[in-house]
């Protein structure tokens, strides 16, 4: 028995020091990083210097702009995806014609990586790029919108590209769950005069629910750090109106030399990441129950 | 295997690792070469550099490693937290060459200076130079101008502006032909800097100012500071710069513009970028340059520029004798001669012709360059996203030196 459970050990070793090594110990030294200053030079030039760089958060007024739009960055992309992913899972949940060749297309973008996605958008966003050279040749604009210069919708863009990229994977998350749903359900609420509203409200959202809570915080843990396609599309600009926790945190790591500070805000975002983990895990465990 | 034949097997292997360091003497030194520089002519200066010294120093070899721009910093700052030090690292100028300095990474080179190499343009290596030591070596130096296509301004009947109200009156001409004004890749950032640098040294007579805020010994919010903002928000409003100019990145968007002849001009343009419009333009296109146009004409012409290029070494990194063995054949008149070949301007004064006239005026324009560097990285970072704020309409000039006065404050000097 002792054996058989010390052999146990050694087959989780390897995952569990390559956990250890590559997840544990970080965290738990950007932990220790946010108690100190440290240029990011030479590790020997590491100093004590307590609640110090916490103490920065309040005047940081660009810190403050990041955590909005990444809360609005975060809300924005798991509606839009969650209502799209859904709707199109709903619309593509049948064996017609093309039905299959329809979800690849959809699903093609997810496996672009992200800062490809970026360029690609940019160039299309671009004051004269294609995508206003279409609206102006079809007479729905006369004048270039500038989809990343205007600090009114820079970031509404950036969504925009974000959504078109992942609502792919939200869809097949979805379409898992509607293929699971048996079929008798819907029979039998049809032999008692359920309408297709009807259907969607009381059998398939219901059963749903599972998948979406999922869906949902997997959204939310996503957006909280998305970095990626905003550096490339905008680097947090103009003026730093698209300006997100986890490019902001470059710039303070990398640009300012401030190691201490930008692992304050790493905390900060592993602290948000936790929350939405939590409730995740909370619900999911409720569902089982 | 029996014994014998790997007794054989082991005494094979050994003859074939002992004979080429006894036959050919010993390995060579590898130096590896950090650059972000590897688009147009830069790659080609530096072969011809690298192999002028792997010829005078058979015992060296040069590596070079290319590292993308955007992440050479990291990388590099990476590398030296890693204890792995290249050992010809290009140096970023400004806030990033400064960061390094303070972390004490760099070796202070006034000693080396004073052997084998040339005499330096002072404002060549005032950037370079802190608290009274240099560190870094140039290679190359750049100024900031306004290139201009000639075919659209003979077209048009256009002439050169002397000042930023000509510019306007030139813009609003171009307009009307069709045309737009300076393409300008303010999305990037640095470029909307250099644009309030230029400003700068134009309402900045004693180009002793912003060297000063800086470092936090004046205020942002001065008359000098607030009237560089105005210049770019009344060139903006009139129609200088193309609509959306907060959201043209500058190697891709600006030089598209510029290059398919939408805009007229182009800023800022400097040796880096000759290399692209030669390849991208048209070949009955000419293009030549002109300093940015002064707020009055009372104003001498004045343009931004210093260092390009330039090398430095890493207190820790080994073999620095032979090191600055590579960076003194980089400096010595045949290399000058092969800068000048491949349109860029050595950072000393040389007997050498430009063949090109771009590259002849780019020269001359050296004369009246000012400082392009804010040292402060996160003043850099202001001035930067705040100029896109003035390009945006979300900043007034008194805004925008607020903010800055804003930055200043929470930096620990």
């Amino acid at each position: 028995m002792r054996t058989h459970r010390l052999a146990g050990y050694l087959f989780i070793l390897p995952a569990l020091l390559f956990f250890a090594a590559f997840l544990v110990y970080p965290l738990l030294h950007t932990v220790y990083l946010s108690f100190t200053e440290w240029a990011g030079f030479d590790l020997k030039k590491i100093s004590f210097v307590g609640f110090d760089n916490f103490k920065l958060i309040p005047p940081d007024s660009i810190f403050w702009k990041a955590l909005r739009n990444t809360l609005y960055f975060v809300l924005a992309t798991t509606v839009f995806l969650n209502l799209l992913g859904l709707g199109l899972a709903l619309f593509l949940n049948n064996n017609a014609r093309f039905t299959r060749l329809i979800r690849t297309l959809i699903f093609i973008p997810v496996l672009l990586s992200p800062v490809i996605v970026g360029v690609m958008w940019s160039r299309m966003f671009d004051p004269f790029g294609a995508l206003n050279q279409i609206l102006e040749k079809i007479g729905l604009i006369k004048t270039p919108i500038f989809w990343l210069g205007d600090r009114r919708i820079a970031l509404l863009s950036i969504i925009g590209a974000t959504v078109w990229q992942w609502v792919g994977y939200d869809m097949i998350l979805y379409l898992t769950g509607l293929q699971q749903i048996q079929e008798e359900l819907y029979e039998a609420a049809r032999i008692d005069g359920a309408n297709r509203w009807q259907l969607f409200r009381r059998v398939t959202l219901p059963l749903l629910k599972g998948v979406a809570t999922m869906v949902i915080l997997l959204n939310f843990i996503g957006g909280v750090r998305v970095f990626d396609i905003v550096y490339v599309m905008t680097k947090g600009g103009p003026n730093h109106n698209t300006e997100v926790l986890a490019t902001h945190l470059y710039e303070v790591a990398f640009w300012f030399n401030k190691m201490g500070y930008a692992s304050v805000i790493a905390v900060i975002i592993l602290a948000l990441s936790l929350v939405f983990a939590y409730f995740r895990n909370r619900l999911m465990s409720e569902e089982r129950a | 295997m029996n014994r014998r034949l790997l007794l054989w097997v082991i005494l094979v292997l050994c003859m074939v690792f002992w004979v080429p360091t006894s036959v050919f003497g010993a390995p060579k030194t590898t130096l590896r070469l950090w650059s972000w520089n590897n688009e147009g002519d830069y790659p080609k200066v530096f072969e011809l550099i690298i192999a002028r010294f792997e010829t005078a120093h058979p015992e060296a070899a040069v590596e070079i490693q290319w590292v993308p721009y955007t992440e050479y910093n990291e990388k590099l700052k990476a590398t030296i937290a890693a204890g792995d030090y290249p050992e010809i690292p290009e140096i970023h100028p400004g806030s990033p060459q400064y960061s390094l300095y303070k972390a004490g990474e760099l070796l202070a080179l006034n000693d080396a200076l004073k052997t084998g190499f040339p005499k330096y343009f002072p404002s060549a290596l005032a950037d370079l130079t802190f608290d009274g030591n240099t560190y870094s070596i140039p290679l190359d130096v750049n100024n900031l101008t306004v290139f201009y296509n000639k075919n659209i301004f003979k077209k048009l009947g256009q002439k050169i502006p002397e000042t930023i109200d000509d510019l306007i009156a030139l813009s609003k001409a171009l307009k009307a032909g069709g045309y737009m004004g300076i393409a300008h890749g303010a999305k990037d950032g640095w470029p909307a800097g250099d644009l309030y640098f230029q400003m700068v040294a134009y309402t900045d007579g004693s180009h002793t100012l912003l060297r000063k805020a800086d470092f936090g010994k004046i205020s942002w919010n001065r008359p000098e500071f607030i009237d560089a903002a105005l210049q770019i928000l009344k060139m903006n409003a009139n129609g200088v710069f193309p609509p959306g100019t907060a959201s043209v990145d500058y190697f891709t968007g600006a030089v598209q513009l510029f290059t398919q002849q939408k805009t007229a001009m182009f800023y800022p343009a400097g040796s880096w970028i000759v290399g692209g419009f030669d390849t991208q333009f048209p070949p009955d296109v000419e293009y030549g340059l002109f300093p940015f146009p002064k707020i009055s004409k009372t104003q001498d012409f004045c343009s931004t520029g210093g260092v390009a290029t330039n090398w430095g070494v890493l207190k820790k990194a080994k073999n620095q004798d032979l090191v600055l063995a590579f960076y003194r054949i980089a400096a010595d008149m045949t290399s000058a001669q092969i800068l000048v070949d491949h349109s860029m301007i050595p950072p000393y004064a040389i007997k050498i012709q430009a063949q090109r006239e771009i590259l002849a005026d780019m020269i001359k324009a050296q004369a009246i360059a000012q400082t392009r560097f804010v040292f402060t990285p996160e003043l850099h970072s202001q001035v930067m996203s705040g100029v896109q704020g003035l390009f945006t309409g979300e900043l007034s000039a008194a805004q925008f030196v607020a903010a800055l006065d804003k930055v200043e404050k929470t930096i620990k000097r």
